[in-house]
């Protein structure tokens, strides 16, 4: 490569960096304090802490205390927090799109503060996805839904992540949402089933007619059956034409394909949020 | 009564030897064989019909339309003779087959299943209490002879077209459909005897009196064309299925007009003139107020139909216990928002205010006894009855739906609630959780309602048949 050249691009490079400072290493402490974004890599398992505050809800100490805590996830995958206070999207779609932009379809979880729906919302993806489903992610936002909803971002996050660590620990979390839904639900279910079974259970069935007839005598012979035709219609009706029909399904068929792929066919995960 | 040859005592018919038997000396004598000395002595000078113990002397007040009593004071089974030849006499009779231990027990196993009855349903001195009545039923015979003809149709495609062939369908047709049975009864309402049928017809005896030996009886108070076209529509509708499934006419579909008349015309049906018989039920009733609950066994088969009604204090236990299980199975698949869980609550609200208006319907069709073609004559014997088997209104006068209020206003009210929290939309989920309680209080309200009609339903106005006295024993 030419001198010239070679100058131009290692300035550019240098400009970028300075444009773009979000995505860094934090080798130290001091580091950790100081900047918006953290990367910070496991050197045993190889998976990732990001941490990128773009809403600047946390302060630097807090950020610095997240992503210790954070750490202790990189034993099972990648772990990110994402605060935004603009989206013109919703925050299960934002969340999917920026987990496969950073961490492709690799294991690991996020955290989104959404501060223009007002919602958070946690995505998973690969194996760690297989213990935080979305029921687990449903049941964390709703545990700490309420942090949030008193500004202190800090303790919501923190508690997420304590309680996805506790997870894939294989440690058992609290869930009241779900059983109050559930007791809920199994209480009015019960109330109309047992309705359904006492009106069952006393009541008794009226005979068919097969079963009167049964218990009669009765006598039935048909001799000389004979068919003779009296007349005929026709009405012209032609079959559905079936060519244009399946061309036009082929073609919706294969749009469809072409903007799944575009979107998330790849993406394996999934997750919930709650408003606050 | 019976006199006994040997000893003088009351002869009854026994179920197990299907014998006439004297308690005393237990000589067992053919209910075709024996005669009666006495009868008892009609006395209709009161506005009560009162007869006269042909052993004591003493008085039998006896309901219009009965044909067998007991006396009061010395417990004869008296047949009112008088009423059976002056009625008209029954031509047929089906003779008790199951015992009274045979009732109690299949009443008993019956009852097992009725989880949520009242207890005291279930006590031996209730279930002591049950009577041996014939009850009086008309039996049509339906025959249709000769040359049928019946107009049918097959359709296909050729091409672009469709071809639809027509037909005649004829044949020699000879059926016959004996002993269709309704009961007529006006005190015996439709929907209990419907639901003891059928009686096995070919066990069906010659009528002699003494057959009644030891039970009660009545006589049709309704009159014998009421169910004759149900007859007549029954057998129309059998003939036409096994004809259209012959061989010959495989594939072809009947055009010819399927109403009674058209059918009774093309399938040359005649109903013979009805005759008279009596099929046995056992009797029991359960007093609450004024009101009784009726439980009836088949004394042929021993099918039961009791009203039951729902015990609400054993309702909501069961209904606690019950959530218990479907709680853990909930747990096990699934986990619900609180949004999922409001949007659930109010579809189920939704569900319980459509079956409260389905029950209210039947309720009401009920109440009015407006399915029991028997009674309907009975309060106006003069007017035509419909032909058809449910002559209900299809729908309620709004007078009568306001009757219903408390039991709507739980339903709706959930309804409304749910609504309400997804307008406002809160973040909280307490809010959600208030509103699916508020649902689960109004579904409760709705079936709290349904269950305190359907208790007054289960039971009924005191009729005829409260029967005093008689034979424990039979």
């Amino acid at each position: 490569m030419p001198r010239p050249i070679r100058q131009i691009l290692i300035l550019l490079l240098l400009i970028s960096g300075l444009c773009f400072p979000l995505t860094v290493r934090a080798e130290s402490e001091e580091d950790l304090q100081n900047v918006a974004s953290i990367l910070w890599e496991n050197p045993e398992t190889g998976f990732h802490v990001l941490l990128e505050d773009d809403a600047q809800l946390l302060s630097p100490e807090a950020r610095a205390r997240l992503a210790e805590e954070m750490q202790q996830i990189t034993a099972y995958g990648n772990v990110a927090f994402k605060s935004i206070s603009y989206n013109s999207y919703s925050a299960s779609f934002y969340a999917s799109e920026f987990y496969y932009d950073t961490f492709g379809s690799s294991s690991g979880t996020l955290f989104l503060i959404d501060m223009d729906n007002r919602e958070i919302y946690i995505y998973s993806d690969g194996a760690v996805y297989k213990t935080i489903t979305d029921s687990y992610a449903n049941t964390i936002t709703d545990n700490v839904y309420r942090y949030a909803s008193q500004e202190e971002y800090y303790t919501c996050a923190s508690e997420a992540y304590q309680q996805i660590h506790a997870l894939l620990e294989g440690r058992k979390i609290a869930q009241p949402m779900k059983y109050i839904s559930n007791a809920l639900l199994a209480l009015i279910l019960a109330a109309l089933i047992n309705y359904f079974l006492a009106k069952q259970l006393s009541g008794s069935a009226k005979p068919s007619s097969s079963e009167v007839l049964s218990a009669i005598s009765t006598k039935y012979v048909l001799s000389n059956p004979r068919i003779r035709q009296t007349g005929q219609s026709k009405v012209y009706c032609p079959s559905s034409s079936s060519g244009g029909h399946s061309s036009g399904g082929s073609h919706r068929s294969g749009s469809h394909r072409s903007s799944s792929h575009r979107s998330s066919s790849h993406r394996s995960g999934g997750g919930g949020g709650h408003r606050f | 009564m019976y006199k006994c040859p040997n000893c003088g005592g009351n002869l009854k018919f026994d179920i197990a030897t299907q014998q006439l038997k004297c308690d005393y000396c237990l000589t067992q004598k053919d209910p075709y064989e024996v005669t009666k000395e006495k009868d008892a002595e009609e006395n209709t000078l009161f506005d009560v019909t009162v007869f006269t113990c042909p052993q004591c002397g003493g008085e039998i007040i006896s309901t219009d339309t009965s044909v067998a009593e007991f006396c009061s004071f010395c417990g004869a089974s008296t047949i009112l003779g008088s009423r059976i030849s002056r009625e008209k006499r029954p031509s047929y009779i089906i003779p008790f087959q199951q015992t009274k231990e045979a009732c109690k027990q299949a009443y008993i196993t019956k009852m097992r299943r009725a989880l949520f009855a009242p207890s005291e349903l279930k006590h031996q001195k209730y279930i002591d209490g049950f009577r041996g009545i014939y009850i009086p039923y008309w039996t049509y015979t339906i025959s249709q002879k000769g040359t049928i003809h019946i107009n049918g149709s097959k359709s296909y495609r050729r091409g672009n077209y469709l071809y639809t062939d027509q037909y005649d369908l004829s044949g020699e047709l000879d059926a016959c459909y004996y002993d269709l049975s309704y009961d007529a009864s006006s005190s015996f309402s439709d929907n209990i005897s419907e639901k003891i049928a059928p009686y096995d017809v070919k066990g069906t005896k010659r009528f002699t009196p003494s057959f009644l030996s030891g039970f009660y009886a009545d006589t049709a108070d309704v009159d014998s064309c009421l169910y004759q076209n149900d007859a007549i529509k029954l057998a129309n509708s059998t003939s036409l299925n096994a004809i259209m499934r012959e061989n010959a006419f495989k594939g072809i579909t009947v055009t010819s007009k399927k109403n009674d008349f058209s059918l009774s015309s093309s399938l040359n049906t005649i109903c013979n003139p009805p005759e008279r018989t009596l099929y046995p039920v056992w009797f029991m009733s359960y007093r609450k107020g004024d009101r009784v609950a009726y439980a009836t066994v088949n004394g042929q088969t021993g099918k039961v139909a009791a009203d039951i009604p729902i015990d609400i204090r054993k309702y909501l236990l069961g209904s606690g216990l019950l959530a218990l299980p479907i709680f853990l199975l909930l747990n096990l698949f699934f986990t619900f928002k609180p949004t999922a869980t409001l949007v659930f609550s109010l579809l189920l609200a939704a569900f319980t205010f459509l079956v409260y208006l389905l029950e209210i319907k039947q309720i009401y069709h009920r109440d009015m006894r407006t399915d029991d073609r028997g009674y309907q004559f009975r309060q106006s014997p003069n007017e035509p009855q419909s032909k058809s088997r449910n002559t209900a209104p299809e729908s309620i006068p709004s007078t009568e739906l306001l009757k219903y209020g408390i039991g709507f206003s739980g339903s709706l009210a959930a309804i409304m609630i749910a609504i309400l929290i997804f307008v406002i939309n809160p973040v909280s989920d307490l809010w959600y959780y208030g509103g699916a309680i508020a649902a689960f209080a109004g579904i409760l309200v709705t079936v709290m309602a349904i269950i305190q009609k359907y208790n007054i339903l289960a039971t009924r106005k005191l009729p005829q048949f409260e029967r005093k006295g008689g034979d424990d024993r039979a």
